[in-house]
């Protein structure tokens, strides 16, 4: 009897809780965001989405301005209350909001559309070169309490405006969130970039002393570029790295880092591509001095040369010194720019001292003491293979 | 019926229940109260509760077939013993509310967002029911098949992490100045490893009084060592400094983690979601099982099937509507830890001693 009514219980519970399905709510009732974009001006934060299905009829969203190609608008009247005139983006995939602070832009987003946003699907978010200088920390944290967003989500800045960023028709692209998240998935596949998520955002963000770097992607002839890092500090962005200046950085934080290179050697150009083989830091503390001492192994391959010239043992090593060389001034430049020009410790070397002087760390100015910090560089590069090709 | 359990089922018996719920807090606690030297101070408590569970399983073993409630009345007489067993089910009571309470809460706010937690709560709270009345054989069979899986399903998940996170975050290991720390640390971490003084309802049969206190201690050590593995592990994917925002510390580092290119699906937190939950079901059979058969012994005349159904409702009532989030803080910081050494250390440890004084 007992054992009976149990089981109806049991069953009672488990049929009302499995099919309870009464205030369910449709995928396709929410706009499934792809990509959001922060801009300010003139303190007016504004927020642009991307979402899927495109063509959705959304009150608010831009329909009559399919011919305006998009004009600067840093010089129009931010107290206008109508996004449209902001944006002028030539597609009706985008939606644009506004407000003083982040939390009215997104109440704006509310009275603005029928549905509500899904944010589970948003592959990057992208900072405009304002709000990144006014600091992005306030947007980390929203990511951070935000449930439905994926803390492995990119974050990107853009020194274009943004409202080019989104512009579907002229980059004449079907959807800009993925398109970006693909590029820089595959440029750190092959090691050619670094991590740039929330997740390493909000660690790094914690070390005041200390900066970080994030990705940068611009519209460059009409096509979105990677286009160097830019800097932060105190999660407010102080400067940006070119591509060529980030040769060096790339060595330092990525492991097993690929990189490129020219050497002239007899009046012709050898093309060597190389991987990091064995990359270790030390790291010393004495009399308030930090020293560094950086061992970088690669092996290099031979790619080909601008002429055929036949190469000898006495020629292999030479120009296994150039290389090194290169590496060396590349890694040299890197460091150097991050002492003295931003004096901000974005190659998180912190974390080298960290990890061997752990309560040292906490009661000293990192800050002081990196610009301060000695750095001895030793890179040796090895050729250990010629694609197939016999030079001598 | 006399119930009783294999040494193995004994081991996972223990291992599920400290580990069951404890292991998505214990990366944030860890860190906050010892810094990256927290396997030290994790490695202390382990040493302590092996201690404590020594008495515990010395005092089963000595009293064969019996558990803490019956033998207690031959050691101190019938009224003391009364007197202890409803201490046991005040303290499982407490802990039953706050862990019901605890779970649900988690899976609401990381799974089922639009659910009310009361549903969340009976859901569970029946199933515990139901593997109560069952019995404790049939938990540790369940327990001893879960187990397995639990164990080998995470050892994997967390070789994956340490692989994929920067181990530059776990160093330094040890530093001289920071031994205070590691030391005073210990009273932050008492309550995930509270959990063994489960084993005073378990009686020890024939098959356990050879090798059952051997297994018995080597799962509390094998929990440490899991435990330190579980640390370590979300420390290198989430990162020193921003791991102490995090209550569901190890979740979120399991979200973080994205295995590139394998024939095993790239996210990993989908184990949580399943092999987790089934751990923490696990460990709620145990601790409701052992709060009604202390119910039962104080209640000798009444069915052990009305006592179970009526125990749900309390819980689903207090845990439900009557216990909030202060109620719940103020018991996890205040009441548990104390309460918990003693009835895990003070009472057996007693019990022991009288016992060997009056040469039982």
């Amino acid at each position: 009897m007992k054992i009976k009514f149990f089981i109806v219980v049991m069953l009672i519970t488990a049929v009302i809780s499995i099919v309870g399905g009464w205030d369910r709510i449709n995928i396709t009732d929410y706009t499934i965001t792809t990509l959001v974009g922060i801009d300010k001006i003139d303190d007016e934060i504004k927020i642009l989405l991307e979402y899927e299905p495109g063509h959705k009829e959304i009150p608010g969203s831009s329909t009559d301005n399919s011919d305006n190609i998009s004009k600067s608008s840093n010089g129009e009247d931010s107290s206008s209350k109508n996004s449209n005139n902001y944006a002028n983006i030539n597609s009706d995939d985008i939606l644009v909001s506004s407000g003083n602070s982040l939390i009215e832009a997104l109440y704006s987003y509310q009275r603005r559309s029928s549905d509500d946003m899904y944010l589970g699907a948003v592959r990057s978010v992208i900072f405009s070169d304002n709000y990144a200088k006014s600091g992005i920390e306030e947007y980390i944290n929203r990511i951070k309490g935000e449930i439905e967003y994926r803390k492995t989500v990119f974050v990107f800045t853009t020194n274009t405006k943004i409202q080019n960023m989104f512009d579907k028709q002229t980059l004449k692209t079907q959807n800009i969130g993925f398109d970006i998240e693909h590029m820089y998935k595959k440029l750190i596949n092959s090691k050619l970039a670094i991590k740039s998520t929330v997740s390493q955002v909000l660690e790094d963000i914690t070390i005041k002393d200390a900066g970080f770097l994030i990705g940068n992607f611009d519209v460059i002839d009409n096509k979105v570029e990677k286009n160097g890092y830019t800097i932060f500090k105190n999660a407010k962005k102080i400067g940006i790295l070119s591509e060529n200046e980030s040769k060096g950085v790339n060595l330092l934080l990525i492991n097993n880092c690929f990189s490129r290179y020219m050497i002239q050697h007899k009046s012709t150009d050898i093309f060597i591509s190389s991987y990091t083989d064995k990359f270790k830091i030390k790291t010393d503390y004495t009399n308030g001095v930090v020293t560094f001492d950086i061992n970088l192994n690669l092996d290099s391959d031979i790619n080909y040369m601008s002429q055929m010239i036949n190469l000898d043992d006495n020629d292999i090593k030479e120009i296994q010194k150039k290389i090194s060389d290169n590496i060396e001034q590349d890694i040299i430049a890197a460091i150097q720019t991050s002492q003295t020009k931003y004096s901000c410790d974005y190659l998180n070397f912190y974390k080298y001292f960290r990890a061997k002087y752990g309560s040292v760390f906490k009661q000293i100015n990192w800050e002081e003491k990196y610009i301060s910090a000695k750095f001895n560089v030793n890179v040796n590069s090895k050729i250990v293979s010629t694609k197939l090709i016999n030079y001598e | 019926m006399k119930s009783t359990v294999t040494n193995r089922q004994i081991f996972f018996i223990i291992f599920l229940t400290l580990t069951g719920y404890s292991l998505i807090s214990i990366p944030k606690d860890a860190v906050k109260s010892a810094g990256t030297g927290a396997w030290i101070t994790v490695l202390l408590l382990t040493i302590g509760f092996m201690f404590g569970m020594f008495f515990i399983v010395s005092l089963n073993k000595k009293f064969e077939g019996k558990v803490l409630s019956e033998y207690s009345s031959l050691i101190v007489g019938k009224i003391m013993s009364k007197v202890i067993t409803s201490i046991y089910s005040v303290y499982f009571l407490i802990i039953s509310v706050f862990l019901f309470r605890a779970v649900s809460e988690f899976i609401k706010y990381n799974y089922l967002h639009l659910t009310p937690l009361f549903v969340i709560t009976a859901l569970i709270l029946f199933v515990s029911a139901y593997n109560s009345y069952k019995g404790i054989t049939n938990i540790g069979r369940i327990c001893e098949i879960y187990g397995i899986i639990y164990v080998l399903v995470f050892i994997f998940m967390y070789i994956t992490m340490l692989f994929l996170g920067d181990t530059k975050y776990i160093q330094p290991f040890f530093e001289k100045n920071e031994i205070k720390q590691y030391i005073f640390g210990v009273k932050d971490l008492i309550v995930p490893f509270l959990g063994i003084e489960i084993l005073t309802m378990i009686p020890f049969g024939n098959v356990n009084t050879k090798k059952g206190r051997l297994y018995s201690l080597l799962s509390v050590l094998f929990v440490g060592v899991f435990y330190i593995m579980t640390i370590e592990s979300s420390i290198a994917i989430i990162g020193i400094n921003s791991i102490v925002n995090y209550d569901n510390a190890l979740l979120e580092a399991m979200r973080e983690t994205t295995i590139p290119g394998t024939f095993i699906p790239e996210r990993i937190d989908f184990i949580f979601a399943t092999v987790g939950i089934m751990g923490i079901i696990c460990c709620l059979s145990i601790v409701f099982n052992t709060l009604s058969e202390n119910v039962t012994k104080l209640l000798p005349r009444t069915n052990k099937n009305t006592i179970i159904i009526i125990i749900s409702f309390v819980i689903l009532i207090l845990s439900g509507y009557i216990v909030n989030k202060d109620i719940l803080k103020f018991l996890l910081n205040n009441i548990v830890p104390i309460y918990g050494i003693v009835v895990a250390f003070i009472i057996p440890i007693k019990l022991y001693i009288i016992a060997k004084v009056r040469k039982l």
